[in-house]
């Protein structure tokens, strides 16, 4: 296997702030009483923090799909649950199982169905009542392995961001709050995993795609060592500097609204 | 409450609903947390400090209970960023008091490998290099969010050391590594397991793009280090959680939490010199 870590990625990955800009909009009202949050579309069902979990219940139930798509394209091939024909049954691209995409692909399917399970179970009679397999169309059939593994990729990332993105429609200290993020967590987990596999295959050049970093981080801009060895990092700016950033609703559905079929 | 009138409906629903959503023992914590709002205290630290959270977070001072979270939190950070120095010091051949330099690209490995594999070393040392800059920030971050509320707890003498016989990191990558692991695996533990006390959405959203970074670091370490990508219930140097969303299903669908009061007993035993 050759290096992941091309010389180009350590010096200028560091140097940027490619993660810095939403967060600081965000941060900046820290500590200042909660804004009135604009709603949820009115596409999601329920109110208050159960349409905020049918929001999450739909992400969830999106890449739940996506990765048993993803699968049948990485491997054997098969028929989805799509009833058009064009897009009915998936070539497969027969990789090995014990490939790195497909190990980790496989791993985090049944993790993202648990999710999408759990909410559903949860909410009962109130859960969003569109889902079914039969609405996703993520075009795979006609992806390259590299494709694939970005739109899974995707996928989580905008899972990560959308959780974030949503907490402000959550009542305050809501008891799902803690749930919701129990899940955003592994979310995160799975999209640096994700990266990271790339940038293996990325090295190995297997995948066209370059080298990116695993975590947000944080730029050097700014840093001057201070007298105890502390960064003084723009005093009071109200940035917090590598940390995720969030997605709004509204980004998060126009983003995914594409995959999802309403015939 | 109009929203909870939904599940009112149907009193199954309900039952599911809220046994499945509220893990053992958050719903006691939030109910205290409703009754405790603004009370006066005698003591200037204590001020607007609700009950709950007095008692939640031993040790931990501040005027509301935000600032106590936030301070919880800024304790975490600290220990971090100071840790992630001496580690990344140590891959560097580095004195342990060298400050972060000012540019990232001066640092280099000079220790071997270790346990991990050569092809991703590489990237090893670079996380530690990234992560230590990014622990950094978020000590920082805290602290100027904070300013003169800023009040961590930390050891008497401002000295932290690593959980081992030495209280070194070790000197080689690959221990160094697993001795940042638990950090990491700690920080996601805590951060989740404050999310109940958190009084405010902004606070906890922007506390949460924190933790679901401290969860990315977990995973790159653990997968650098060719173990389970997590999350797991078990890690050698992590407290145990103590509950969690579903137990009964498989340990990777759920992130796990702690009791405050548990991560820093915990924290100051293994990390305070």
């Amino acid at each position: 296997m050759t290096n992941i870590l091309p010389a180009a990625y350590n010096r200028r990955a560091l140097m940027q702030g490619t993660f810095i800009g939403a967060a600081g909009l965000m941060a900046a009202g820290l500590l200042l009483p909660t804004k009135a949050s604009a709603s949820l579309p009115s596409t999601i069902p329920g109110t208050g923090d159960f349409q905020v979990l049918n929001y999450a219940l739909q992400l969830e139930d999106l890449e739940a799909n996506l990765y048993a798509q993803a699968l049948l394209r990485l491997t054997t091939g098969g028929t989805t649950a799509q009833t058009s024909a064009s897009v009915g049954t998936i070539t497969g691209l027969q990789l090995s199982s014990s490939q790195i995409d497909v190990q980790y692909i496989t791993e985090f399917a049944p993790i993202e169905a648990a999710h999408r399970d759990f909410l559903k179970a949860a909410l009962g009679s109130i859960a969003i009542t569109t889902l079914k397999p039969s609405k996703y169309n993520f075009g795979l059939q006609t992806m390259t392995r590299s494709q694939v593994l970005d739109l899974v990729l995707e996928a989580e990332a905008t899972g990560v961001q959308a959780y974030l993105g949503a907490i402000p429609y959550f009542k305050a200290k809501s008891p799902y709050l803690q749930t919701a993020a129990a899940i955003q967590g592994t979310e995160a987990r799975h999209a640096t995993t994700l990266t990271l596999v790339r940038n293996i295959l990325s090295g190995m050049g297997i995948v066209s795609d370059p080298i990116a970093p695993v975590a947000p981080l944080r730029g050097d801009g700014g840093i001057s060592p201070g007298a105890s060895g502390y960064l003084s990092a723009t005093p009071n700016s109200g940035t917090v500097y590598g940390a995720d950033v969030t997605m709004s609703p509204d980004q998060v559905l126009a983003r995914v609204g594409g995959f999802i079929r309403t015939t | 409450m109009k929203d909870l009138d939904i599940t009112m409906q149907n009193p199954a629903d309900r039952r599911t609903f809220l046994q499945r959503m509220t893990a053992a023992g958050l719903g006691v914590s939030a109910a205290a947390l409703l009754a405790g709002c603004g009370t006066g205290n005698s003591s200037s630290a204590t001020i607007g400090v609700s009950a709950a959270v007095r008692s939640a977070f031993p040790g931990v001072s501040g005027s509301s209970d935000n600032i106590v979270v936030l301070n919880y939190a800024l304790t975490l950070e600290t220990l971090e960023a100071y840790l992630y120095l001496l580690a990344l010091n140590a891959a560097s051949g580095l004195a342990p008091t060298t400050p972060l330099n000012v540019s990232s690209s001066v640092y280099a490995q000079t220790v071997s490998n270790g346990s991990v594999s050569s092809s991703l070393a590489a990237a090893g040392y670079l996380y530690l290099v990234e992560f230590a800059y990014v622990e950094a920030a978020h000590r920082d971050f805290l602290k100027n969010t904070l300013g003169a509320n800023a009040n961590p707890v930390v050891p008497s003498d401002g000295i932290y050391k690593f959980a081992t016989s030495s209280g070194t990191p070790g000197s080689d990558l690959g221990t160094i590594l697993a001795n940042v692991y638990p950090l990491e695996e700690t920080g996601t533990r805590a951060y989740l397991g404050a999310v109940p006390y958190i009084t405010d959405n902004n606070t906890a959203q922007t506390a949460a793009t924190i933790y679901s970074t401290e969860c990315r670091h977990s995973a790159a370490l653990a997968y650098i280090l060719g173990m389970d990508i997590g999350p797991n219930r078990l890690i050698p140097g992590v407290p145990t959680p103590e509950q969690e969303v579903a137990p009964e299903i498989a340990p990777n669908i759920f992130e796990k939490f702690l009791a405050p009061s548990v991560v820093l007993t915990a924290a100051s035993s293994a990390y305070f010199a």
